[in-house]
């Protein structure tokens, strides 16, 4: 089961100062693993430190205290090369919110080359890569057009195409479907967990909406810049009162069961599938009427 | 006057008009919406939607058929351009990035202002709207860029309150926010059109946050209303809803497969809230025989 880790984070703190110079401490202490070729869901209401955890890993913030080792590189020193940086960005790459900000060309084939030609790639090798990423993002009939044209679905698959003709082993998305309508998240969606299943590659997935973070292996609660959950979907889930005490939701059939067994009936807790919260439900209900 | 706060009458409206990207947006719209109450709108990016809430407040001039506030087509005497402007009020998608004011009260300010109301009167409404989104009056003199993204939705959103209209026009007034944030800010809407029985109007993409606050809705495809009806009328037409590609409210699929299962609960139930109420008693009933 254990791939080994493939971003190791230990004991990270980092605090923001804002224009007083005022601190505001982001993380206190975090430790954590992500394993090699898994998906893992970070949830956290807003300013719980989330985004905070992603820069570092990304190297675009350096931590006040403790380190992040990915694929055995730490990235947490403050010498850091340029060389370094690019070796990460190599391995680690992410998607933020607003697809408007990150798209830089006229043209979407254009805006998937640029990654690789910053790597310095050969140009042969280049058109390979493209090819490649915008056919496994399903863009290639969009290559000739210009990404203002594009849904915010389709925006954002253009940005992982991008990503994924960098090769990555790694991606971050800092609530790359937070913009999106409910059509433009299924496609992300389903072309990220694609990418997990097919390539191996390990997918850190911050967001906000509970039917995602529903798709992962694993999934970490944050609050107030410490891990305060971590587990299954169906582990995390069942923690109702403690997710809604930290401003978070759960799915309505699990908070359906929660309720249900806030009123004394023993029914299981750790259900995440509709189907399967009807079928316990369905058979208490058959265990009743013969009682 | 109308019964309707807002009349749409064979509306149409086109984009592109002789150029490769010709679309139809809305096409021969029938619409009456009704006062004193949430409505809902609901449908893919590319129904209509953004389309229609732009024609509510004659931001956009239908090119064929009328619109209507209480009665009155916008852009006739009764009902000018610029009446029709305060008379519904829009907060568009991620309102916080048109904030540009120094502090939060000159920002909520900003709408009355243009009335051309009195500072007396304009100071009671910043500091009515504040209330109505929960926002302390602490924050009147703060810059609206140091507040967090949540509290900034508010400050905007606020600056329509703060004029006071009879219509409220929200597009996707949740987006991007935490659960938190979005019940919150769902919740500070909902007690608003309560306590001022004024109409509200929202666009969401949540079939859960529909079927909590909205008491009609309305469905939009390619451009035309298919379903308008009380929320909880249209999601019993779940397949309908799906065969258009839109979602149903999270607890639909477990009553669904409950009923499918021979237990007798009411396909009438769309929230958590209303599912444990349905369900409790059939699930309990074997304890009130012991």
């Amino acid at each position: 089961m254990s791939n080994g880790a493939f971003i190791k984070i230990e004991n990270l703190s980092f605090t923001y100062k804002d224009s007083e110079g005022e601190g505001k401490k982001a993380l206190r202490g975090v430790d954590l693993e992500i394993e090699k070729e898994s998906f893992v869901a970070l949830l956290g209401h807003n300013g719980s430190g989330k985004s905070t955890l992603a820069k570092i890993i990304s190297a675009i913030l350096l931590p006040e205290e403790g380190r992040v080792v990915v694929d055995g590189m730490t990235v947490t020193d403050e010498d850091l090369s340029d060389e370094d940086i690019l070796k990460l960005h190599k391995k680690v790459g992410m998607v933020f919110q607003n697809p408007d900000n990150q798209l830089v060309a006229t043209v979407v084939e254009e805006d998937v080359a640029f990654g690789p030609e910053n790597l310095g790639i050969e140009p042969e090798e280049i058109r390979r890569r493209v090819d490649d990423a915008m056919a496994l993002m399903g863009i290639s009939e969009y290559a000739r057009h210009a990404p203002s044209k594009l849904s915010g679905g389709q925006k954002q698959r253009v940005a992982i195409a991008g990503l994924m003709a960098m090769e990555p082993q790694c991606m971050i998305l800092d609530e790359a479907t937070a913009m999106l309508d409910p059509r433009g998240r299924k496609e992300v969606m389903d072309t990220v967990l694609r990418l997990n299943r097919e390539k191996g590659i390990t997918v850190l997935h911050i967001t906000h909406h509970m039917d995602e973070a529903a798709l992962a292996d694993r999934v970490v609660v944050i609050d107030d810049g410490r891990v305060l959950l971590d587990g299954t979907p169906g582990e995390v889930f069942s923690k109702v009162g403690l997710m809604q005490s930290v401003g978070l939701e759960v799915l309505p059939q699990t908070e359906l069961l929660y309720e249900l067994t806030q009123c004394g009936l023993p029914l299981p807790d750790h259900v995440t599938d509709a189907e399967e919260c009807a079928r316990v439900i369905f058979e208490y209900y058959q265990s009743q009427k013969k009682a | 006057m109308s019964e309707y706060a807002i009349s749409f009458q064979g509306v149409s409206y086109f984009y592109g008009k002789g150029t490769p990207f010709y679309k139809k947006a809305l096409d021969g719209v029938d619409l009456n919406i009704k006062k004193g109450m949430i409505t809902g709108i609901v449908g893919h990016t590319g129904s209509g939607k953004s389309t229609l809430l732009q024609m509510m407040n004659g931001l956009l001039e239908p090119h064929e058929g009328q619109v209507l506030l209480f009665g009155e087509r916008i852009g006739s005497k009764q009902m000018p351009k610029r009446k029709a402007a305060f008379t519904a009020g829009l907060v568009f998608q991620y309102p916080e990035y048109q904030l540009f004011e120094e502090t939060v009260g000159k920002d909520i300010a900003y709408g009355p202002k243009n009335m051309g109301l009195d500072q007396g009167e304009i100071e009671v409404r910043v500091r009515e709207a504040m209330r109505f989104v929960g926002l302390p009056e602490s924050l009147l003199e703060v810059s609206p860029f140091d507040l967090s993204g949540g509290q900034k939705r508010r400050v905007a959103i606020a600056g329509i309150l703060a004029m006071r209209p009879q219509i409220l026009v929200l597009d996707e007034p949740a987006a991007g926010l935490d659960p938190k944030g979005r019940a919150e800010i769902f919740g500070n809407i909902y007690n608003y059109q309560k306590s001022t029985d004024s109409t509200v109007i929202i666009v969401s993409h949540s079939m859960d946050d529909m079927a909590k606050y909205a008491k009609e809705l309305v469905v939009m495809h390619e451009g035309r209303p298919v379903m308008h009806d009380l929320t909880k009328k249209v999601f019993l037409q779940d397949e309908m809803l799906k065969s258009i590609g839109l979602d149903v409210p999270g607890i639909t699929a477990v009553i669904k497969k409950l009923k499918a299962l021979g237990v007798p609960v009411s396909e009438d139930v769309f929230t958590v809230e209303e599912a444990r109420a349905a369900l409790l008693p059939l699930l309990k009933g074997g304890e009130d025989h012991a």
